[in-house]
C-alpha cells in the first residue's frame, strides 16, 4: 500500500474541504457566505477580522474561511493559507478603477507556495448593479488565461439575488473532489451546520 | 522564524524610535534605520519571498516616516516664524487663498445628475453636489452602489444608497449619506453625516468627523430619506489603520445639532455671490485638512 493510497483513504473518511474566500474590500465575500447560508444580509458590516462557516454540501463538509479585505488586513491573509483546498477570489464587477489593484493582489496570492495546487474560482459578484463588467471583461482585466499554475474558473454571480452562487460552489467542490477523492459531487443542497464568528485577529 | 524576525524588526524600531524621537535625535534614528536596512539585506538569503516583500515594504514605510518627521520638523519651524510676522492679518485670508472665489458651482438648480454623469465625476473640485432629482425623476433615483473618488472642497448630499458607499481621496469635503455599508479610504478633513445599517469603516484617513444624518435633507427632497436606516450608527466607526484598544486619533464625533443647515435649504434663492460663502461655512476648516 503506497503512501498515496493511505492519504486518500484517510481523506476519504473526513471528506472535508477547506475553502478560502479572499478579495478586495467591498467585494461581497461575507454577503456571499451569508446568502449561501440563508442568513440576513442586510446587517453585514465590513469584516474586521474573519468569519468561519461550515456547510455540508453534497457529500462533503466545507470549512469556509472568509477574511476581511481591507488593505490593512491583507498582510494577515497569509496566516490562512495552510491546507487550503480551494481559493475563491471575489471581485466587485462594478469596481473598474480598482481592477489593477485586484489583479495585483490575486497574482501575489498565486505566487504563494502554500496555495500551490489549490483550485481557483473567481466570483464576478454584483452583477445585479447596472454598469457591471461581464465575466469575460473581468477575465481579460485580471488576465486569467495567463494563469497556468492553478485550475481556474470564473462565474458571474450576485450575492444580493443569490444568482449563480450555488453553481460556483458546485464547481469548487467538484473540482476539489476530483482532485483529492477521485470522485464527483453527488447531488444535494447546501445544509448549514454551524457558524461562528471569532473575535478579531490582533 | 520569519514571523519573529518581523516582530523583532518592529519592536526594535519602535523602542528605538521612541527613545530617539524623544531626544529629537534624527541623525541617530536615520543611522538606526540604515542599520536595519542592512540587517534586512543580510537576511534576504533565508527569508521566504513573501516575508522579503513584507519586510521591504515595512522598511520603506519606516524610511518614509523618517522623511515625514524631518519635513514636519522643518516646516514647523518655518510656520512659527511666519506666524510671528503675519500675526496682524485677518484669520480668513488663508481660507480665501485655499478656495478661490472662481471655483465653480456644479449645479445652480435642483438638477438631476444622471448616474452616467456620476461616473465621470472625479478629479474635480466642486462646491456642491446634490443627487436629488426634480419631481418627475424622483422615483428613478435609486442607487445600489456608489463610488466617489478624488474630490476636493465639495458638499455631497447623497440619496439613500441601498448597498455600499466607497469614498476615496476626499479632501475637505462634507458628505451627507445614508447607506448600508460605508467605507472611506485615504481622505482628510471630511465631515460625514451618516445613517448606516452597518459599522462605518475608515482606512488611511485623518481628521474625519462623524455625525448623525441631519433631518433637513427630507425637507430638501423627501424621496432622499425614504426608508432611512436608523440613526446612531455613526458612533461605531472602525478605523482599520488603528487596530488597537486605544481610541483612534483619526476620527471624532460631532455633537448632534452642531450645524445649522437652514441656509442650504434656501441656497437657490441666495445671490450667487453669497453661495460660495454659504457653502464654505459647511465645509470643514481648511486648517484641519491642511494639517493632516
Amino acid at each position: 500500500m503506497g503512501l498515496l493510497t493511505i492519504i486518500r483513504k484517510n481523506r476519504r473518511k473526513e471528506r472535508e474541504m477547506r475553502i478560502l474566500f479572499l478579495g478586495l474590500d467591498n467585494a461581497g465575500k461575507t454577503t456571499i457566505l451569508k446568502k449561501l447560508n440563508d442568513e440576513d444580509i442586510t446587517s453585514v458590516s465590513p469584516t474586521f477580522g474573519f468569519n468561519i462557516k461550515t456547510f455540508v454540501h453534497g457529500r462533503y463538509t466545507l470549512n469556509i474561511w472568509d477574511v476581511g479585505g481591507q488593505r490593512t488586513l491583507r498582510p494577515y491573509w497569509r496566516n490562512y493559507f495552510e491546507q487550503t483546498d480551494a481559493l475563491v477570489w471575489v471581485v466587485d464587477s462594478c469596481d473598474r478603477s480598482r481592477m489593477d489593484d485586484c489583479k495585483e493582489e490575486l497574482y501575489n496570492l498565486l505566487l504563494e507556495d502554500r496555495l500551490a495546487g489549490a483550485s481557483l474560482l473567481v466570483f464576478a459578484n454584483k452583477q445585479d448593479i447596472p454598469g457591471y463588467m461581464t465575466d469575460k471583461e473581468i477575465e481579460q482585466a485580471l488576465n486569467l488565461p495567463g494563469i497556468k499554475s492553478h485550475q481556474w474558473n470564473i462565474i458571474s454571480c450576485s450575492a444580493v439575488t443569490g444568482n449563480n452562487l450555488l453553481e460556483g460552489l458546485n464547481w469548487v467542490v467538484s473540482e476539489v473532489a476530483s482532485r483529492l477523492y477521485h470522485s464527483t459531487l453527488t447531488d444535494g443542497a447546501t445544509v448549514p451546520v454551524s457558524s461562528e464568528k471569532p473575535p478579531i485577529i490582533p | 522564524m520569519s514571523e519573529t524576525t518581523d516582530k523583532t524588526f518592529q519592536r526594535d524600531f519602535y523602542s528605538q524610535f521612541q527613545t530617539t524621537s524623544d531626544n529629537n535625535d534624527q541623525q541617530e534614528l536615520a543611522l538606526d534605520i540604515r542599520k536595519l536596512r542592512k540587517n534586512l539585506t543580510d537576511a534576504i538569503g533565508f527569508l521566504p519571498a513573501y516575508d522579503q516583500r513584507q519586510c521591504r515594504a515595512q522598511m520603506d514605510l519606516l524610511e518614509r516616516t523618517l522623511e515625514d518627521i524631518r519635513s514636519t520638523f522643518t516646516s514647523k519651524t518655518k510656520f512659527t516664524f511666519k506666524r510671528k510676522t503675519n500675526v496682524a492679518l485677518p484669520s480668513a485670508s488663508p481660507v480665501q487663498s485655499h478656495s478661490p472665489l472662481g471655483s465653480q458651482l456644479l449645479e445652480k438648480r435642483d438638477g438631476l445628475l444622471a448616474i452616467a454623469t456620476l461616473n465621470k465625476l472625479s478629479s474635480h473640485s466642486h462646491r456642491r453636489l446634490s443627487l436629488h432629482g426634480t419631481t418627475p425623476h424622483r422615483n428613478e433615483l435609486s442607487l445600489t452602489a456608489l463610488r466617489i473618488h478624488d474630490l476636493k472642497e465639495t458638499i455631497l448630499i447623497l440619496p439613500n444608497v441601498k448597498g455600499s458607499v466607497l469614498l476615496q481621496n476626499l479632501h475637505r469635503c462634507t458628505v451627507i449619506v445614508a447607506c448600508h455599508q460605508f467605507r472611506m479610504h485615504n481622505s482628510t478633513g471630511v465631515h460625514v453625516y451618516l445613517a448606516a445599517t452597518s459599522n462605518p469603516v475608515i482606512e488611511g484617513c485623518s481628521s474625519i468627523a462623524f455625525a448623525e444624518y441631519p433631518p433637513f435633507v427630507s425637507l430638501l427632497n423627501p424621496s432622499l430619506t425614504e426608508a432611512l436606516p436608523p440613526n446612531g450608527g455613526h458612533v461605531n466607526v472602525q478605523d482599520f489603520s488603528h487596530i488597537r484598544q486605544s481610541p483612534s486619533p483619526n476620527w471624532f464625533i460631532l455633537p448632534p445639532g452642531s450645524e445649522d443647515w437652514d441656509d442650504i435649504l434656501i441656497l437657490d434663492d441666495a445671490p450667487s455671490k453669497q453661495i460660495d460663502a454659504i457653502l464654505d461655512t459647511h465645509l470643514p476648516d481648511a486648517a484641519c485638512s491642511d494639517a493632516a
